[in-house]
């Protein structure tokens, strides 16, 4: 019995000194020393200027179009000229010259003319991605407001603080992450996915302290990928998973807030890509 | 005793304050960092074609069996390449080590990461003792060290291109989840000759300009074939006897036929999806309308009744709608009706000229060719006319024909005359939904309406 | 408009010139080795495949045919009538020229014609031929309006497939959004 209390008691002393002590400090240790990890805000400018300097499919073709003599070389049976010149339709009889030759400066000009210099105002616009990624930019240039938002709201309270300091930074790393992603080119959207709404996949990964992928990452709810009628999950979550794949290991990761990154879910939704 | 209580008490706080803090902790250690990412690249995705094995020293017509899996493998790799979404990486770069045989099942991932691929095609080639090609591949995913998918295939070996087209398929469909294209063929109009009195012949050839055959003499002038959603049949203009007319060809009979007995000229064809009608024009005392002839009973239905020229009709994938080209309302413009001819509403109205509506397979969208300031333009919309994308644009093209996955649009092109008259070429192009991948598909000769076959089963 | 007829005209007769100087080529050489063997060459100018009866028959009719095509051009201004961009409405100029037209087949009451309607470049291939039809037919009508026999008049429409001058230009495809009133033979 005595020896039951004085165990008792030296078992509650330890319990409430190290919560004496303890308590104060678990609660120090967390926010205080905010690191800001340098993530550059990608502006909208920036990334259209990345977009325009793409190769355009024109100069492809064009390239394309030049060697096409050589090409064109391929060897196909030709067929023996037709029995008659051009069929039984007469052909016109008028052997009119072309136009060109009568005041030949002037009607090359007028037809050249024909082609508006200017871009007009109503001009049918053409699908382009450069403008499609400027939609997509707005959406991330406003994510600083949310978090300005979190930071100037006041509560009062200490602890709350500390935990909007969390959230902050954890939005500090989530965006440091999506960047590094971007930036790496390490994700490739699934083109042509029809539907494209339903496609978000969420990728759960786990990393080691050096930024290294433990097991592989698991798609949530990886059971879809392989229903059938679901291929185009099935191949947007496979771009998610080589995407994730391919940025690691993602040592640039404040290693002192492991901590808060050590579990992250990576959201792939390729909505704003297919539908811009 | 009373120590005991009051132990007790101050436990019984401690413990209250411990859970207060414990939760706010798992809160804490919960708020998983959630990382949203909706901006991608749509980069070609990189994939190492290795070329099949197969012996060396086993010849058969046309070289060894290793040489015709270098070639499927050359030509896999240029489908995948010429649809846009797909890089090879440059098989210089392969890095070799140990027995290539028994690496084709146990592929050193670690080699293809190094030089960049994410996906890996290998397989393997021989003969069998009835002289066909057994040919097997495997699609492996890289950077997760599995396998994707893999196929066996037998075939003679004539026929080595149409495996090669079925891989490329294969792979196609595997990684970005709809089907491929590229066991198809294409019909089209081949033109040689100076512009008053072109000569125009049909030709079929495969998708990649392979395989490539003239179907007509070019003795009639012909335009516009369309395939049969069997691609055993074209429908298209002749003016055979200088009567233009629809006529129907079997390509595997070469027989050519009539289609109807209309008072005027009948032009315009196109195939209904299940194949059993063709929907077609007649022109009849200056007026065009829209008509329909079971190819079967040989029932003709007249569906427009209009003063204005109704024409370029195309079928909905389900049957159940029309769309066509009509300037009923002042100019050329874009309209679907139901297939009976009923509730016909107007679905273009931007600037311009819209013509040539071509139902995409999918039923999602309409391709359409718009003529505006003095350009032309592919483009494409929903059939309620919203979402409209213009997806290339020239001195003059036309002609949309979609590829059966309903991904890629192929259409021709004519380069303007320059000042001497010359010029004027036409060619056939191709253009990812997109707006981007455009290509110039090469032909023997000047080539114009061309018309994609469905997938070849 | 007046240029243009002008032009025209001018073609024309260049044209006419030079069929007649073929004819009297041909006219000679058929006169010279009477027999069988009809020139392939001239065939393939004028006539289509339609078989031919006799051997005596094939000169002289040739001959009249080159005739009467080149005589109505030269009093309907070529035979050819001219288009505004995506119409088929007969202007002043057109209604004079087919009036020429009609009066000549008038005073020629065995002659039929095929009225061939065409397009400029500018425009998508189906709906060209539909005009070019509604241009044939817009012709024909206005020959019937006054006086033809409807059944003297055959209409085909070409679309854009037979442009009469090669380029690009607005004086260019004018030129080509056309009819021409074609002798039958």
């Amino acid at each position: 019995m005595r020896e039951a209390l004085i165990i008792s008691v030296i078992f509650h002393a330890v319990i409430i000194i190290s919560g004496i002590v303890g308590l104060p400090l678990f609660n120090r240790e967390r926010p205080t020393g905010l690191k800001v990890i340098p993530v550059e805000m990608v502006k909208i400018a920036n990334v259209t200027r990345l977009k325009a300097q793409e190769k355009k499919p024109d100069q492809v073709a064009r390239k394309k179009g030049l060697s096409r003599k050589k090409a064109l070389k391929r060897q196909v049976e030709m067929p023996p000229p037709p029995p008659q010149l051009a069929s039984d339709m007469p052909l016109p009889t008028m052997k009119a010259k072309p136009d060109f030759k009568q005041k030949p400066t002037k009607a090359v000009r007028t037809a050249i003319n024909r082609i508006p210099k200017i871009t007009p105002k109503n001009k049918p616009r053409r699908f382009n991605v450069g403008k499609l990624a400027a939609l997509l930019d707005k959406r991330a240039a406003s994510k600083p407001d949310i978090i300005k938002r979190l930071t100037n709201k006041k509560f009062g309270n200490e602890k709350v603080i500390s935990m909007v300091d969390v959230r902050q930074q954890s939005l500090t790393i989530a965006n440091a992450v999506n960047k590094y992603i971007y930036d790496n080119n390490c994700w490739n959207v699934p083109a042509g996915a029809k539907g494209a709404a339903g496609l978000r996949v969420t990728i759960h990964i786990r990393l080691d302290p050096e930024g290294k992928l433990i097991g592989l990452p698991k798609v949530v709810g990886s059971k879809r990928m392989n229903l059938p009628g679901q291929e185009f999950f099935r191949t947007a979550a496979e771009s998610a998973l080589r995407a994730v794949l391919k940025c690691a290991p993602y040592n640039f990761l404040p290693r002192d807030q492991y901590s808060l990154w050590r579990d992250m879910e990576i959201i792939f939704d390729p909505e704003y890509m297919l539908n811009g | 005793m009373e120590l005991h209580v009051r132990l007790v008490k101050i436990w019984i706080i401690f413990v209250g304050v411990m859970l207060v803090s414990m939760v706010q902790a798992v809160t804490i250690a919960n708020a998983r960092i959630v990382v949203d990412i909706n901006r991608g690249h749509a980069n070609p995705l990189p994939i190492a074609v290795a070329n099949l094995l197969g012996d060396e020293n086993n010849i058969i017509s046309g070289g060894s069996v290793n040489d015709y899996g270098k070639r499927i493998s050359l030509v896999v790799k240029a489908d995948l390449v010429r649809s846009g979404l797909f890089r090879t990486v440059a098989s210089s770069a392969f890095i070799k080590s140990g027995n290539e045989r028994e690496n084709l099942l146990n592929p050193k991932f670690d080699n293809w990461k190094a030089i960049g691929a994410q996906a890996l095609m290998n397989g393997s080639i021989s003969v069998q003792e009835d002289g066909r090609l057994k040919v097997e591949f495997r699609l492996w995913d890289v950077l997760a060290g599995r396998q994707m998918t893999g196929f066996r295939y037998f075939t003679s070996p004539k026929n080595w291109r149409r495996i090669a087209h079925l891989i490329a398929d294969a792979i196609y469909q595997r990684l970005t989840g709809e089907s491929g294209y590229f066991d198809t063929r294409i019909v089209y109009v081949s033109e040689s000759g100076p512009a008053t009195h072109k000569i125009k012949r049909l030709a079929i050839m495969d998708q990649d300009g392979y395989n490539h055959e003239f179907l007509t003499d070019g003795k009639n002038l012909v335009l516009t074939p369309r395939f049969s959603p069997t691609a055993q049949e074209i429908t298209y203009l002749s003016y055979n006897n200088n009567n233009p007319r629809v006529y129907l060809y079997n390509i595997d009979s070469g027989k050519q036929e009539i289609l109807g007995d209309f008072p005027g000229m009948t032009f315009a064809p196109r195939f209904s999806p299940d194949g059993n009608k063709v929907i077609m024009s007649q022109a009849y005392k200056g007026n065009s309308d829209i008509y329909v002839m079971e190819l079967t009973t040989r029932k003709i239905t007249r569906l427009t009744r209009n003063s204005a020229i109704d024409t370029s009709p195309s079928y909905s994938p389900d049957s159940r709608y029309i769309t066509f080209n009509s300037d009923r309302g002042g100019s050329q413009q874009i309209y679907v009706m139901d297939a009976d001819g009923k509730n016909i509403r107007r679905i273009s109205f931007g600037k311009g000229r819209y013509g040539t509506p071509v139902w995409s397979p999918r039923g999602d969208l309409i391709a359409f060719t718009r003529q505006y300031k003095g350009k032309f333009y592919i483009g494409v919309m929903r059939p309620d006319g919203s979402g409209e994308r213009l997806l290339s644009e020239s001195y003059f093209e036309e002609g949309p024909t979609w590829s059966p996955n309903g991904r890629v649009i192929m259409f021709f092109r004519q380069q303007p005359y320059d000042k001497n008259g010359r010029g004027g070429e036409t060619h056939l192009w191709t253009v990812d939904l997109t707006g981007y991948n455009e290509r110039e598909v090469i032909t023997p000769l000047e080539a114009s309406d061309p018309a994609w076959s469905p997938l070849i089963r | 408009m007046l240029k243009k007829i002008i032009s025209a005209k001018y073609w024309a007769l260049i044209g006419t010139v030079l069929f007649l100087s073929a004819c009297a080529n041909t006219g000679v050489k058929t006169g010279v080795q009477t027999p069988p063997p009809v020139k392939p060459a001239v065939k393939k100018v004028e006539k289509p495949v339609v078989a031919k009866p006799v051997e005596k028959v094939t000169t002289v009719p040739l001959m009249k045919n080159l005739n009467t095509q080149s005589s109505l051009n030269a009093v309907a201004s070529g035979s050819l009538v001219h288009f505004a961009y995506d119409r088929y409405d007969l202007s002043a100029v057109a209604q004079a020229i087919i009036k020429a037209q009609v009066a000549w087949l008038q005073a020629h009451p065995t002659v039929t014609v095929t009225v061939e309607g065409n397009c400029d470049e500018r425009g998508t291939r189906e709906y060209n031929l539909a005009l070019g039809d509604r241009r044939a037919n817009s012709v024909k009508n206005y020959m019937v309006a006054l006086g033809l026999d409807p059944a003297r008049i055959r209409t085909i429409s070409y679309g854009k497939e037979r442009p009469l001058v090669i380029g690009t230009g607005k004086r260019v495809w004018a030129q080509n959004r056309r009819s021409y009133t074609r002798i039958n033979n």
